[in-house]
Formats: structure tokens, C-alpha cells, sequence
């Protein structure tokens, strides 16, 4: 990937993938590869920041003999990544308007 | 680098981490290596990254510096790297030539072996006459417990038509010296004779690392 991708975006990928379904850090890495190129030690402090901050929290599940800790998005954090998505949006618009030479006849106005 | 070897990795450098943060990161990796599959474990390891800047940025999230000095992990790596990358073709004699210090010390240790061989000759010899008698003592048993097994056997057969009772009860105490021999004396044989070549082995390969050191010195 060409473009360096912020801590805020990569918080509010991690909390998009958390929010659609619960789900464990092996899978949370492999969701967010699809779109930049990410290790799960990347994610690590990630996680555990979002965790700290109430934003995401965990248990355990039992799978296969051991223990696998699912993340769970909390109120707050529904409210973070609310936030997260219209700055996103926000941001896509503007970014877009310059980088595709796009018109925004609206903005002009 | 394997998950065992991963984990224990950083177990030994996060020490200082409280106790739940490294829980926390201990489990986190683990379970990233178990989810990745037990088949792909050097694979996943690359992935992750070099280990050393995990712990850097793990300590550095927790207000931990790291060590007090990062120079000497960036330089012990660099170093690592370019050993690997240029000096393994011929890795011994140029560690000699850069390292006249460790030649020093190989030396020394030669000249101490040698020093002190009224000590230690004794000693190896005593450790070796002991290994061979313990053979000896461990064949002796089982080969006496075969004869008395066969012998027992033997008169059994013969008594068993003179007197019965008598014969049978020969038989069976044959049988069961024979059966001590196969569940107890032969492992038991297996073991000490592995011990003792193992013992032997590795006394002969000390002995001949310092007589090719000394060659090569």
C-alpha cells in the first residue's frame, strides 16, 4: 500500500470489524488485511489501547481445549466508531474532490 | 522461530511488565500462533515481525524503557545479521582472526586441561571403570536369572514326570525368572547400556574437541 495508514484509521477498522460481528485477534488481522498490509503485533497494541480506553472489552471462549478472547465493542465505543465513520466520510469527500479532480458543485455554491 | 521458543522469548524479556499486561500479551500471541495453524509457526513468526522491536514497542506502551539501552539490542542484531550474512563460509577461522581474545581463551583452556590431567585423569578413569562395572554387574544379574530361568525350566520338565506337584511349581518358578528377565532386566540392561555409551561418547568427543582445537589453534 502506498498510503500510510493513521492509528486513528486503523482503530476505527478494528472497531468497524469488532462491531459487525464479535470476534478474536487472528480474525480481526485477517479482516483488516484485505485492505493494508497489517501483522497481528501491529494490532496488538491497538487492541489493547481500545481495551484500556473502554472502547472495546473481551471474554473467553472455549474452542478446540483452549481459551480464545473474543472482543466485544462496548457503548462507548459504538459511539466512537459512529464518530470515526462520518469523519471518514468527511475525509473520502474532500480527498476524492482533489485526488479525482471531482466537481463538488455543492461546495462551491 | 517456533511458538514455544516465541512465547518464551518474550516471557523472558517483558519481566518487567506487570503481571496482567503480560498475561495479556502472552495469551494474544499465543492464540495468534495456535489460530494460524501448528503447520505454519516459522511462517507466522516472520510475519510478526522481528521480536525484539515487539518488545520495544510492548515496554515503550507501558512506560517501560527498554532496558535503559536500545543502542545494544540494535547493535547485537546488526551484528547477528552480518555474521550470518558474510562471515558463515568461514566461520571459525575468521572468529579466530577477529577474536584473538576467544583464541586466548581457548588456549587457556587447553593449557588448563592439560595443568590439571593428575586431577581429572583419575577421575575420568574412575567414571569410566564405573560405567563398566555397572555393565558388568547388570549383564551378570540378567545372565544369572536367564540360567536359573532355563535351569529351573529344564529340571521342571524332567520332575514333572517323577513328581507333578514338584515339577510344576520348578516349571513355573522357571518361567517366572524368565519373565522378570523380559519386563524387568532388559529395559533395565537397554537403559544402562545407553547411559553408559552415551557417558563414554561424550567423554570421547570432549576429548576430541580440544585435541582438534588445539590443531587448529
Amino acid at each position: 500500500m502506498g498510503f500510510p495508514i493513521s492509528a486513528g484509521l486503523l482503530d476505527s477498522m478494528v472497531l468497524a470489524t469488532v462491531n459487525a460481528e464479535d470476534t478474536y485477534g487472528y480474525e480481526i488481522t485477517q479482516n483488516i488485511r484485505r485492505a493494508v498490509d497489517v501483522s497481528e503485533s501491529t494490532l496488538y497494541p491497538v487492541l489493547r489501547r481500545l481495551q484500556k480506553s473502554d472502547l472495546l472489552e473481551t471474554y473467553d471462549r472455549e474452542f478446540m481445549g483452549r481459551n480464545r478472547r473474543y472482543y466485544h465493542v462496548t457503548s462507548k465505543g459504538e459511539l466512537a466508531l459512529e464518530q470515526y465513520r462520518k469523519e471518514w466520510c468527511d475525509h473520502k469527500v474532500k480527498v476524492d474532490s482533489i485526488l479525482m479532480n471531482e466537481v463538488e458543485n455543492n461546495e462551491k455554491n | 522461530m517456533k511458538r514455544i521458543e516465541f512465547i518464551t522469548e518474550l516471557s523472558r524479556k517483558l519481566y518487567k511488565l506487570p503481571k496482567e499486561e503480560l498475561e495479556s500479551v502472552l495469551s494474544y500471541y499465543d492464540e495468534i500462533f495456535l489460530d494460524a495453524g501448528i503447520e505454519n509457526e516459522e511462517e507466522t513468526a516472520e510475519k510478526l515481525g522481528n521480536i525484539d522491536d515487539i518488545i520495544r514497542q510492548i515496554l515503550v506502551e507501558n512506560n517501560i524503557e527498554p532496558d535503559g539501552k536500545p543502542e545494544y539490542y540494535v547493535d547485537s542484531s546488526k551484528q547477528n545479521q552480518q555474521k550470518s550474512n558474510t562471515y558463515q563460509p568461514k566461520n571459525e577461522s575468521s572468529d579466530f582472526n577477529n577474536k584473538p581474545k576467544s583464541g586466548m581463551s581457548a588456549a587457556a583452556k587447553i593449557l588448563i586441561a592439560v595443568l590439571t590431567f593428575p586431577i581429572w585423569l583419575p577421575v575420568l578413569i574412575v567414571i569410566v571403570s564405573l560405567a563398566f562395572a555397572l555393565l558388568v554387574t547388570v549383564i551378570a544379574v540378567a545372565f544369572a536369572f536367564a540360567v536359573a530361568g532355563v535351569s529351573c525350566i529344564v529340571v521342571g520338565i524332567i520332575t514333572l514326570f517323577t513328581a507333578p506337584p514338584i515339577g510344576l511349581t520348578t516349571l513355573g518358578i522357571g518361567f517366572v525368572f524368565l519373565g522378570i528377565i523380559g519386563l524387568i532386566a532388559s529395559p533395565i540392561l537397554k537403559a544402562v547400556f545407553n547411559s553408559v555409551r552415551n557417558v563414554l561418547n561424550s567423554i570421547f568427543s570432549f576429548l576430541h574437541n580440544i585435541i582438534d582445537r588445539r590443531r587448529a589453534v
